[in-house]
Protein backbone atom coordinates (compact mmCIF):
# COMPACT_ATOMS: atom_id res chain seq x y z
CA UNK A 1 0.00 0.00 0.00
CA UNK A 2 1.20 3.51 -0.78
CA UNK A 3 1.62 5.96 2.07
CA UNK A 4 -1.13 8.29 0.80
CA UNK A 5 -3.38 5.21 0.57
CA UNK A 6 -2.51 4.29 4.17
CA UNK A 7 -3.34 7.82 5.38
CA UNK A 8 -6.68 7.62 3.55
CA UNK A 9 -7.48 4.25 5.16
CA UNK A 10 -6.63 5.55 8.64
CA UNK A 11 -8.78 8.68 8.16
CA UNK A 12 -11.74 6.55 7.05
CA UNK A 13 -12.11 4.93 10.53
CA UNK A 14 -13.45 8.02 12.37
CA UNK A 15 -15.29 9.18 9.24
CA UNK A 16 -17.25 5.93 9.06
CA UNK A 17 -18.46 6.50 12.62
CA UNK A 18 -19.53 10.08 11.78
CA UNK A 19 -21.34 8.86 8.65
CA UNK A 20 -23.16 6.19 10.69
CA UNK A 21 -24.17 8.83 13.27
CA UNK A 22 -25.53 11.17 10.58
CA UNK A 23 -27.50 8.31 9.02
CA UNK A 24 -28.92 7.38 12.45
CA UNK A 25 -29.88 11.00 13.18
CA UNK A 26 -31.46 11.21 9.69
CA UNK A 27 -29.60 14.41 8.84
CA UNK A 28 -30.26 15.43 5.24
CA UNK A 29 -27.08 15.44 3.09
CA UNK A 30 -27.91 18.88 1.65
CA UNK A 31 -27.90 20.26 5.20
CA UNK A 32 -24.46 18.72 5.75
CA UNK A 33 -23.22 20.34 2.52
CA UNK A 34 -24.53 23.75 3.57
CA UNK A 35 -23.07 23.41 7.08
CA UNK A 36 -19.69 22.70 5.47
CA UNK A 37 -19.86 25.96 3.53
CA UNK A 38 -20.78 27.96 6.63
CA UNK A 39 -17.84 26.47 8.57
CA UNK A 40 -15.55 27.12 5.58
CA UNK A 41 -16.67 30.76 5.62
CA UNK A 42 -15.61 30.87 9.27
CA UNK A 43 -12.26 29.37 8.26
CA UNK A 44 -11.89 32.10 5.62
CA UNK A 45 -12.58 34.70 8.31
CA UNK A 46 -9.85 33.15 10.50
CA UNK A 47 -7.43 33.22 7.53
CA UNK A 48 -8.27 36.88 6.94
CA UNK A 49 -7.33 37.61 10.55
CA UNK A 50 -4.09 35.63 10.19
CA UNK A 51 -5.25 33.06 12.76
CA UNK A 52 -3.94 30.09 10.81
CA UNK A 53 -4.22 27.29 13.43
CA UNK A 54 -7.89 28.18 14.06
CA UNK A 55 -8.46 28.30 10.30
CA UNK A 56 -6.87 24.84 10.01
CA UNK A 57 -9.20 23.36 12.64
CA UNK A 58 -12.26 24.96 11.00
CA UNK A 59 -11.16 23.64 7.58
CA UNK A 60 -10.94 20.10 8.99
CA UNK A 61 -14.47 20.38 10.43
CA UNK A 62 -15.84 21.93 7.21
CA UNK A 63 -14.32 19.27 5.03
CA UNK A 64 -15.61 16.45 7.20
CA UNK A 65 -19.12 17.75 6.39
CA UNK A 66 -18.14 18.12 2.76
CA UNK A 67 -16.72 14.61 2.58
CA UNK A 68 -19.56 12.78 4.29
CA UNK A 69 -22.55 14.39 2.54
CA UNK A 70 -22.38 12.15 -0.53
CA UNK A 71 -21.72 9.04 1.56
CA UNK A 72 -24.71 9.80 3.83
CA UNK A 73 -26.91 10.29 0.75
CA UNK A 74 -25.82 6.88 -0.59
CA UNK A 75 -26.28 5.14 2.78
CA UNK A 76 -29.78 6.58 3.12
CA UNK A 77 -30.52 5.90 -0.57
CA UNK A 78 -31.61 9.51 -1.13
CA UNK A 79 -29.11 10.49 -3.82
CA UNK A 80 -30.53 13.08 -6.19
CA UNK A 81 -29.20 14.97 -9.21
CA UNK A 82 -29.90 18.22 -7.40
CA UNK A 83 -27.81 17.01 -4.44
CA UNK A 84 -24.81 16.58 -6.78
CA UNK A 85 -25.39 20.00 -8.30
CA UNK A 86 -25.83 21.62 -4.86
CA UNK A 87 -22.61 19.98 -3.64
CA UNK A 88 -20.59 21.24 -6.64
CA UNK A 89 -21.92 24.78 -6.31
CA UNK A 90 -21.28 24.90 -2.56
CA UNK A 91 -17.74 23.56 -3.15
CA UNK A 92 -17.01 26.58 -5.37
CA UNK A 93 -18.25 28.94 -2.64
CA UNK A 94 -16.00 27.20 -0.11
CA UNK A 95 -12.98 27.38 -2.41
CA UNK A 96 -13.50 31.04 -3.20
CA UNK A 97 -14.11 31.96 0.43
CA UNK A 98 -10.71 30.61 1.51
CA UNK A 99 -8.87 32.48 -1.24
CA UNK A 100 -10.76 35.69 -0.44
CA UNK A 101 -9.74 35.33 3.20
CA UNK A 102 -6.08 35.16 2.17
CA UNK A 103 -6.45 38.04 -0.30
CA UNK A 104 -7.90 40.17 2.52
CA UNK A 105 -5.03 39.19 4.84
CA UNK A 106 -2.29 39.99 2.34
CA UNK A 107 -3.92 43.28 1.34
CA UNK A 108 -4.06 44.27 5.03
CA UNK A 109 -0.32 43.49 5.18
CA UNK A 110 0.22 45.64 2.02
CA UNK A 111 1.68 42.66 0.16
CA UNK A 112 0.50 43.23 -3.40
CA UNK A 113 2.70 40.37 -4.64
CA UNK A 114 0.87 37.78 -2.55
CA UNK A 115 -2.51 39.42 -3.24
CA UNK A 116 -1.80 38.74 -6.92
CA UNK A 117 -0.53 35.20 -6.27
CA UNK A 118 -3.65 34.37 -4.22
CA UNK A 119 -5.92 35.97 -6.85
CA UNK A 120 -4.27 34.04 -9.68
CA UNK A 121 -4.39 30.79 -7.69
CA UNK A 122 -8.12 31.47 -7.11
CA UNK A 123 -8.66 32.07 -10.82
CA UNK A 124 -6.94 28.83 -11.83
CA UNK A 125 -8.70 26.87 -9.05
CA UNK A 126 -12.04 27.97 -10.51
CA UNK A 127 -10.83 27.24 -14.05
CA UNK A 128 -9.76 23.74 -12.95
CA UNK A 129 -13.38 22.96 -12.08
CA UNK A 130 -14.82 24.81 -15.07
CA UNK A 131 -12.60 23.12 -17.67
CA UNK A 132 -13.61 19.68 -16.40
CA UNK A 133 -17.31 20.54 -16.23
CA UNK A 134 -17.27 22.02 -19.76
CA UNK A 135 -15.09 19.22 -21.15
CA UNK A 136 -17.43 16.56 -19.79
CA UNK A 137 -20.27 18.13 -21.77
CA UNK A 138 -18.23 17.24 -24.89
CA UNK A 139 -16.32 14.06 -23.95
CA UNK A 140 -17.22 11.29 -21.48
CA UNK A 141 -14.50 12.01 -18.89
CA UNK A 142 -11.81 14.61 -18.27
CA UNK A 143 -10.19 13.54 -15.02
CA UNK A 144 -6.62 14.62 -15.74
CA UNK A 145 -4.33 17.02 -13.91
CA UNK A 146 -2.95 16.77 -10.39
CA UNK A 147 -4.29 19.78 -8.52
CA UNK A 148 -7.93 18.97 -7.85
CA UNK A 149 -10.06 20.14 -4.92
CA UNK A 150 -8.98 17.50 -2.35
CA UNK A 151 -5.30 18.31 -2.98
CA UNK A 152 -6.00 22.04 -2.64
CA UNK A 153 -7.87 21.56 0.63
CA UNK A 154 -5.19 19.34 2.17
CA UNK A 155 -2.53 21.85 1.11
CA UNK A 156 -4.51 24.71 2.69
CA UNK A 157 -4.65 22.72 5.94
CA UNK A 158 -0.91 21.98 5.85
CA UNK A 159 -0.20 25.65 5.14
CA UNK A 160 -2.44 26.74 8.01
CA UNK A 161 -1.13 24.31 10.62
CA UNK A 162 2.56 24.75 9.77
CA UNK A 163 2.39 28.46 8.87
CA UNK A 164 3.65 27.88 5.33
CA UNK A 165 0.73 29.41 3.44
CA UNK A 166 2.92 31.36 0.99
CA UNK A 167 4.66 28.18 -0.23
CA UNK A 168 1.28 26.42 -0.40
CA UNK A 169 -0.19 29.20 -2.55
CA UNK A 170 2.76 28.98 -4.95
CA UNK A 171 2.30 25.21 -5.28
CA UNK A 172 -1.46 25.58 -5.81
CA UNK A 173 -0.91 28.27 -8.44
CA UNK A 174 1.74 26.45 -10.47
CA UNK A 175 0.03 23.05 -10.39
CA UNK A 176 -3.40 24.55 -11.10
CA UNK A 177 -1.99 26.22 -14.23
CA UNK A 178 -0.72 22.83 -15.39
CA UNK A 179 -4.02 21.14 -14.49
CA UNK A 180 -6.03 23.62 -16.57
CA UNK A 181 -3.56 23.23 -19.46
CA UNK A 182 -3.79 19.41 -19.13
CA UNK A 183 -7.56 19.53 -19.36
CA UNK A 184 -7.59 21.81 -22.38
CA UNK A 185 -5.02 19.64 -24.18
CA UNK A 186 -6.73 16.38 -23.20
CA UNK A 187 -10.13 17.62 -24.39
CA UNK A 188 -8.66 18.84 -27.70
CA UNK A 189 -6.91 15.48 -28.20
CA UNK A 190 -10.02 13.46 -27.38
CA UNK A 191 -12.14 15.56 -29.75
CA UNK A 192 -9.54 15.18 -32.49
CA UNK A 193 -9.54 11.43 -31.91
CA UNK A 194 -13.31 11.29 -32.09
CA UNK A 195 -13.27 13.40 -35.22
CA UNK A 196 -15.62 15.81 -33.56
CA UNK A 197 -13.51 18.93 -33.84
CA UNK A 198 -15.80 20.42 -36.47
CA UNK A 199 -17.19 23.83 -35.56
CA UNK A 200 -20.08 23.31 -33.19
CA UNK A 201 -23.45 24.74 -34.04
CA UNK A 202 -23.70 26.63 -30.79
CA UNK A 203 -21.49 27.84 -27.99
CA UNK A 204 -18.65 28.94 -30.24
CA UNK A 205 -17.64 32.39 -31.39
CA UNK B 1 21.94 7.71 -26.14
CA UNK B 2 19.01 9.54 -27.69
CA UNK B 3 16.66 7.29 -25.74
CA UNK B 4 18.50 8.15 -22.52
CA UNK B 5 18.10 11.85 -23.26
CA UNK B 6 14.40 11.34 -23.87
CA UNK B 7 13.80 9.87 -20.38
CA UNK B 8 13.90 13.13 -18.37
CA UNK B 9 11.48 14.65 -20.86
CA UNK B 10 9.14 11.69 -20.57
CA UNK B 11 9.26 11.80 -16.77
CA UNK B 12 8.52 15.53 -16.73
CA UNK B 13 5.71 15.10 -19.28
CA UNK B 14 4.12 12.34 -17.21
CA UNK B 15 4.52 14.35 -13.99
CA UNK B 16 2.91 17.50 -15.36
CA UNK B 17 0.47 15.92 -17.81
CA UNK B 18 -1.01 13.98 -14.92
CA UNK B 19 -3.29 11.02 -15.73
CA UNK B 20 -2.52 8.66 -12.81
CA UNK B 21 -4.87 7.92 -9.93
CA UNK B 22 -4.53 8.88 -6.29
CA UNK B 23 -2.82 6.44 -3.89
CA UNK B 24 -0.30 5.25 -6.49
CA UNK B 25 3.48 5.42 -6.06
CA UNK B 26 3.59 8.19 -8.68
CA UNK B 27 1.11 10.17 -6.58
CA UNK B 28 3.23 9.56 -3.47
CA UNK B 29 6.29 10.97 -5.27
CA UNK B 30 4.39 14.14 -6.13
CA UNK B 31 3.18 14.48 -2.53
CA UNK B 32 6.75 14.07 -1.21
CA UNK B 33 8.05 16.68 -3.68
CA UNK B 34 5.30 19.15 -2.73
CA UNK B 35 5.78 18.65 1.02
CA UNK B 36 9.55 19.03 0.61
CA UNK B 37 9.03 22.34 -1.18
CA UNK B 38 6.47 23.59 1.36
CA UNK B 39 8.42 22.62 4.47
CA UNK B 40 12.02 22.96 3.36
CA UNK B 41 11.93 26.21 1.40
CA UNK B 42 13.00 29.00 3.75
CA UNK B 43 10.09 31.47 4.16
CA UNK B 44 12.51 34.39 3.61
CA UNK B 45 13.46 33.05 0.16
CA UNK B 46 9.87 33.35 -1.08
CA UNK B 47 9.06 36.49 0.94
CA UNK B 48 6.38 34.80 3.05
CA UNK B 49 4.35 37.63 4.65
CA UNK B 50 3.40 35.52 7.70
CA UNK B 51 6.51 33.39 8.39
CA UNK B 52 10.13 34.34 8.77
CA UNK B 53 13.51 32.67 9.07
CA UNK B 54 15.63 30.45 6.92
CA UNK B 55 13.87 27.18 7.73
CA UNK B 56 15.50 23.77 7.62
CA UNK B 57 17.55 24.42 4.48
CA UNK B 58 18.92 27.64 5.98
CA UNK B 59 19.86 25.80 9.15
CA UNK B 60 21.69 23.08 7.19
CA UNK B 61 23.49 25.70 5.07
CA UNK B 62 24.53 27.59 8.20
CA UNK B 63 26.34 24.45 9.42
CA UNK B 64 28.68 24.65 6.40
CA UNK B 65 29.44 28.36 6.77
Amino acid sequence: MTFTGAIGTICMFPLRAIIALCVKLRIHPNVLTFTGVVVNAAAAWALALGRFPLAGVLMIVANIFDFIDGKVARERAIETKFGGFWDSVMDRFSDLALFIGLIYLYSELHRTDYVMIAALAMMFAVMTSYTRARAESLIPKCKVGFMERPERIVLFMIGAFTNRMAAVLLVILVLSVFTVADRIYYTWRELQRAGASRPAAAGRL
Amino acid sequence: MLNLLKWPGRILWRAFFWTDDRATWQYDLWVIAILAFVWLTPPDWIGDPMAHGHGLIGWVLSLFR
